[in-house]
């Protein structure tokens, strides 16, 4: 009986304790975390590292619209018409026996009515959307010029800020013993101003001067020198834009203030980290955090024929082998190896890519790059290989940094965006390589490629012969309609398009000058194409058809003579059967002549004296020159 | 009874436990809020929350910053538009000759060939050239000029950068001397070449 007697007793006391106990967590839970958990202070400030440069330089940190939200959220009333009390006194203009900031901002500034950050605007541009746009354009935090304009002006927080805190938003071109300067005036322009100046020194610069430099720095508390100062090793970049911008640390006292002033203080520096904390969480960003610098893809192994693109698309064909060279920088701590940190397919992670060239580590890992290590703030160069699948598409690789066994990298939006043509009929699939020798034969059944298929010669069955380039074409015989059905590289080096046994074209090597296989004569009733060139034997000239529409005579240091025919369309130049030099567009209208008309067949000549001359054939009399001889 | 005693005894137990759990919560809602951890372990959730935007309204601190900024706008608008935070100080006028702004010798590092000097002046100012004196035991003098920037609250050298063949190993005195039309400002510092 006594213990059934004691137990109820227990039971109740635990119940009743219980409750309490948890009432009052419950309690402490509401009231005391709302209070004490987000008291920013300045604890673990560091001199040499204020922010990292992945943060600093995260432009996707906010969108337009969470920019407004935030202005909006630190000012949820503006006083727009001036009407509350004002802070520095009146007078009162209108007798009413209160002195509001309108009067005292008509009185002082001819100013009566006030934007607040989140309402104003420049140029029909929404501050948010100005903040957001020269973010994206100098790749910045747009929270680092949020906070930025806060430190410099308080405008986040200001419910009626004046035009003049607009005019001069992040403090530039004010000289202490001048006048404003007025290139600088402008909320947009100051931004970007600031904008430009971190992104110099994020940069390295060396057109922008800077007071410190990354290492060991001495930096005083106050521009007082008497107020002392300490050597700080400042750790990244965006540290050291901060102290361009504000040249002094916050000393000991200055900190242990948090956001209070002390004797010889300075808190440029110590308000940026405050506040940023404090509105955008912290300014240390991962170990492993890497920027694109750039991509360049090329037809040639030795990276000098860019492919073809439009915009960030690249054009490629079916089976083609393409050269691509990225440029990483390393924004993160810590260095990277050669064998360890390495390029991955991504998105989804290590997928097989359909470019994936022998030359790869395996389908879904690409390369490491070309140095041994890369410290943070170095720059990568990573060289590989992309194969271009044979099926014609659209395609988007997405590529990541890796470190093998440890972690993948942020992000950096490294993406190919490659286009594989559609081949403009199915004869431009790629078939052999074979190149042809002498005596042997091309026929309209079969296409002679470049070995990385970027180039095709057909023979079009309109007995037409054809040059084109990632399937543009960039050269014709111009015998449509010749019947021309085979083309022979023969014994003499002349190469030959035969309507069956007849001869409707040839390069006229076979009758041309083979001095060092260069060409240095056009002879009678034979034409020039852009991109063809004759040349002396010394070398020492030559005459280009620039693919411009141009042509241009040229020593080894400078053009001599030109005929002026820049952008005109020129599709061929023809020495013609009656004598006359003639270079006509694609519709085949003369845009340039030599004038030599009616002296009968002739040939040009580019001489080694850098005379280009139009000789008769009959009886080499000259009948044109570019009166180039001898310079 | 003894069906009724047993299931009496299991409710305590159920609300200790209860309490338990509650307190456990409660303590590591504690922990986390503070430290953004559990002791040492960090959630993979950290790192958003780490990079949160708060969209509070602005603390009493932070209106008064700003405010102050405003204010020290409002001072030097009557002479000019000045900036909000760490304004250098007006240069000194002097009897005779031109004003004196403070200059400091900041960074003196030495890269493979090069030693690198580097210099704030604590003005804004416009144009102006900076002349680099290194002298060696008074004798040997080696003599750099260059150009000036301003910066947002400051001015800054082009920094000097002086090939280190051309410096005999021992102590150097470098003087920084900043000028244009209206201010003068110089900045001393013993260098030591090994």
């Amino acid at each position: 009986m006594k213990l059934i007697s004691i137990i109820p007793t227990l039971h109740n006391r635990g119940r009743i304790a219980g409750f309490l106990a948890f009432g009052v967590l419950l309690l402490a839970g509401v009231i005391f975390f709302p209070v004490q958990t987000f008291a920013v202070t300045t604890e673990w400030f560091q001199a040499g590292r204020i922010i990292d440069d992945a943060v600093f330089t995260n432009k996707n940190a906010m969108p337009v619209n969470q920019i407004q939200d935030f202005l909006n959220s630190k000012v949820p009333s503006c006083d727009t018409n001036g009407t509350q009390t004002s802070e520095f006194g009146g007078p009162d203009l209108n007798g009413d026996g209160r002195v509001q900031r309108w009067e005292w901002g008509q009185a002082n500034y001819n100013q009566t009515t006030f934007s607040c950050l989140r309402n104003f605007s420049e140029n029909g541009k929404s501050a948010a959307q100005i903040i957001f746009d020269i973010s994206q354009q100098y790749v910045l935090n747009p929270q680092t010029l949020i906070v930025l304009l806060q430190k410099e002006q308080g405008l986040v927080t200001d419910t009626w800020p004046l035009n003049i805190q607009y005019r001069s938003a992040t403090g530039y071109g004010c000289p202490d013993t001048a006048a404003c300067d007025s290139e600088y005036y402008g909320f947009t322009n100051q931004v970007k101003w600031a904008a430009t100046m971190f992104r110099a020194i994020l940069n390295d610069s060396p057109t922008w001067y800077t007071p410190y430099e990354l290492g060991n720095n001495y930096i005083q508390y106050n521009p007082n020198a008497s107020c002392g100062g300490s050597n700080v090793n400042i750790e990244n970049r965006a540290t050291q834009a901060l102290y361009n911008y504000t040249p002094y640390q916050p000393s000991q006292a200055a900190l242990d203030a948090n956001w209070g002033t002390v004797n010889c203080g300075a808190y440029g520096n110590r308000n940026f980290y405050l506040y940023f904390k404090d509105w955008f969480g912290s300014t240390i960003g991962p170990d492993n955090y890497w920027a694109l610098g750039s991509i360049d893809v090329f037809s040639d192994e030795q990276l000098t024929k860019p492919v073809r693109t439009n915009g960030n698309e690249i054009f490629l064909s079916p089976l083609q082998t393409a050269f691509v060279k990225v440029s990483a920088q390393n924004a993160g701590r810590t260095t990277w190896q050669k064998n360890s940190t390495r390029l991955g397919t991504y998105s989804p992670i290590d997928y097989p890519s359909p470019f994936a060239d022998s030359s790869w580590l395996a389908n879904y890992r690409i390369a490491s790059f070309i140095q041994d290590t890369v410290k943070p703030y170095e720059t990568a160069t990573f060289r590989f290989q992309i194969k271009a699948p044979s099926n014609p598409s659209f395609y988007t690789e997405r590529y990541n940094l890796v470190t093998e066994g440890i972690t993948w990298f942020n992000d950096a939006n490294l993406r190919l965006y490659v286009t594989v043509q559609t081949p403009p009929d199915s004869s431009m699939l790629p078939q052999s390589t074979t190149p042809l020798t002498a005596g042997q034969s091309m026929t309209s059944s079969n296409l002679l490629y470049s070995s990385d298929k970027s180039s095709a010669l057909k023979l079009s069955s309109n007995g037409t012969l054809e040059l084109y380039r990632n399937f543009n074409k960039v050269w014709s015989s111009n015998t449509y309609n010749s019947g021309g059905n085979r083309l022979v590289l023969q014994s003499d080096g002349n190469l030959v398009l035969y309507k069956d046994q007849t001869p409707v074209w040839s390069s006229n090597s076979a009758l041309q000058d083979q001095t060092g296989l260069v060409a240095r004569k056009l002879p009678a009733n034979s034409t020039m194409h852009p991109g063809q060139s004759l040349t002396t034997p010394d070398r020492n000239y030559h005459l280009d058809f620039q693919t411009d529409g141009n042509l241009v005579l040229y020593s080894k240091t400078k053009a001599l003579w030109s005929s002026g025919t820049y952008q005109k369309n020129s599709a061929q130049a023809v020495i013609q059967l009656d004598g006359n030099l003639v270079i006509s567009d694609f519709n085949d209208r003369a845009i340039w002549s030599s004038g030599t008309a009616g002296r009968g067949a002739s040939e040009l000549l580019l001489q080694q004296d850098a005379n280009l001359v139009i000789y008769t054939t009959a009886s080499s009399t000259p009948t044109w020159s570019s009166g180039t001889a001898g310079r | 009874m003894k069906t009724i005693s047993t299931n009496k005894l299991k409710k305590p137990v159920g609300v200790t436990a209860l309490i338990v759990l509650a307190l456990l919560a409660c303590s590591f809602l504690y922990i986390y809020a503070f430290n953004g951890t559990f002791f040492g372990w960090t959630p993979k959730s950290v790192s958003d929350e780490a990079s949160s935007i708060n969209l509070n309204t602005p603390s009493a601190e932070q209106i008064s910053d700003g405010n102050a900024s405003k204010q020290n706008t409002i001072d030097n608008s009557s002479s000019k538009t000045g900036t909000g935070s760490d304004q250098p100080p007006a240069p000194t006028p002097q009897p005779t000759g031109k004003s004196v702004v403070a200059a400091t010798i900041t960074s003196v590092n030495e890269s493979d060939t090069m030693l690198e000097i580097r210099t704030v002046i604590y003005s804004i100012q416009k144009d102006g050239t900076c002349t680099l004196s290194l002298t060696k035991q008074g004798t040997n003098t080696i003599t750099l000029t260059v150009g000036a920037q301003s910066l947002p609250s400051s001015t800054t050298c082009k920094g000097f950068d002086i090939p280190l063949s051309e410096l005999e190993s021992g102590t150097w005195e470098a003087m920084v001397v900043y000028e244009n039309d209206a201010v003068r400002g110089e900045a001393k510092k013993a260098i030591t070449i090994k």
